[in-house]
């Protein structure tokens, strides 16, 4: 595993925060307040001193969190034909060797392009444990809890592939006792 | 930018109009001027970029969501375009130059040396070309 970690710098935090604070006023009903504005326009002044990468990791997690607000519920899940089995095996090896190698962003950006085959827990787990191992707990902890709270909708016997989230949660306490 | 009741960009110094920041006293500034208020050719100007998609998710309407998941923005705000050629380096209008500094970003700035007011004057002479495009 890759010890590489995202970006400390100012420009970027200021405009990684904002995400996180515009997030928060979406769910909360406020995106279009004042307070909204005025973090936009603080998150321009940074905006345009990021290179390229960090903008697209931020527009992407801008995009990822959509997928986790409570408005959007979660979106269809589909069950891939043959075809598309053997091209996802090859995005899920590729998405593995990308985690190896500390390829966060390519990872993510692989994630995206399979997330209508995952489950929203699975999706948002995933996603939070490579914020996690990218050294941004702030952002991980954004797609964990989400993942905690919607594997409560699912029934242990029927998604046992969802077991292994599950358990970790658990022994995090993300999830109380005898929540099934 | 913010839309007129024409359908075109209001024309406004600000990060929200057709039109540029220069006074620092308010704010970051989209130009560089030397004493005598002439544009300092530095790659400065008013940004653009090569599609409302590519634009930075707090600068693209929110009621955009449902076809663009990224979407932060002020609702106020319209996604405009202008013009069909490449998002390459070049000649914009008479007076006005598209630089290219990354591939979704670039800068509206003057293609000579000119005085502030002259520079806004080109750019407000494009309002008749923008229209929003938010498909």
């Amino acid at each position: 595993m890759s010890d590489y970690q995202f970006s400390q710098n100012p420009d970027y935090l200021v405009c990684l925060h904002g995400y996180h604070q515009l997030h928060a006023l979406f769910l909360a009903g406020k995106s279009q307040s004042e307070e909204a504005s005025a973090i936009r326009d603080r998150m321009e002044s940074c905006w345009w001193n990021l290179p390229t990468i960090e903008q697209d990791r931020l527009d992407g997690l801008s995009e990822d969190l959509w997928d986790i607000t409570a408005t959007h519920h979660c979106f269809p899940i589909v069950n891939p034909i043959e075809p598309e089995l053997t091209e996802l095996d090859r995005n899920y090896v590729e998405l593995s060797e990308a985690q190896d190698k500390g390829e966060w962003d390519h990872a993510l950006v692989i994630l995206r392009s399979i997330k209508g085959y995952l489950k929203p827990p699975r999706l948002a787990y995933w996603r939070g444990r490579i914020w996690q191992d990218a050294g941004d707990d702030d952002t991980a902890q954004l797609f964990l809890q989400y993942a905690a709270t919607a594997l409560k909708n699912y029934s242990l016997s029927e998604n046992l592939d969802l077991l292994d989230i599950k358990f970790h949660f658990r022994s995090q306490s993300l999830l109380p006792t005898g929540t099934c | 930018m913010k839309k007129a009741t024409d359908n075109l960009p209001i024309v406004e110094n600000s990060n929200k109009g057709l039109g540029l920041r220069s006074d620092a006293t308010l704010g970051p500034t989209d130009v560089d001027l030397d004493a005598n208020e002439i544009v300092i050719l530095n790659g400065h100007g008013m940004s653009v970029a090569p599609a409302w998609r590519k634009l930075p998710a707090f600068l693209i309407p929110e009621r955009l969501i449902s076809n663009c998941g990224k979407a932060r923005g002020d609702n106020d705000l319209f996604c405009f375009t202008m013009g069909t050629g490449a998002f390459e380096n070049g000649v914009v209008t008479d007076g006005l130059y598209l630089n290219k500094d990354k591939p979704h970003h670039g800068c509206i700035v003057p293609s000579r040396p000119m005085h502030l007011t002259e520079f806004e004057l080109h750019i407000q002479q494009t309002r008749p070309q923008w229209t929003v495009d938010e498909e």
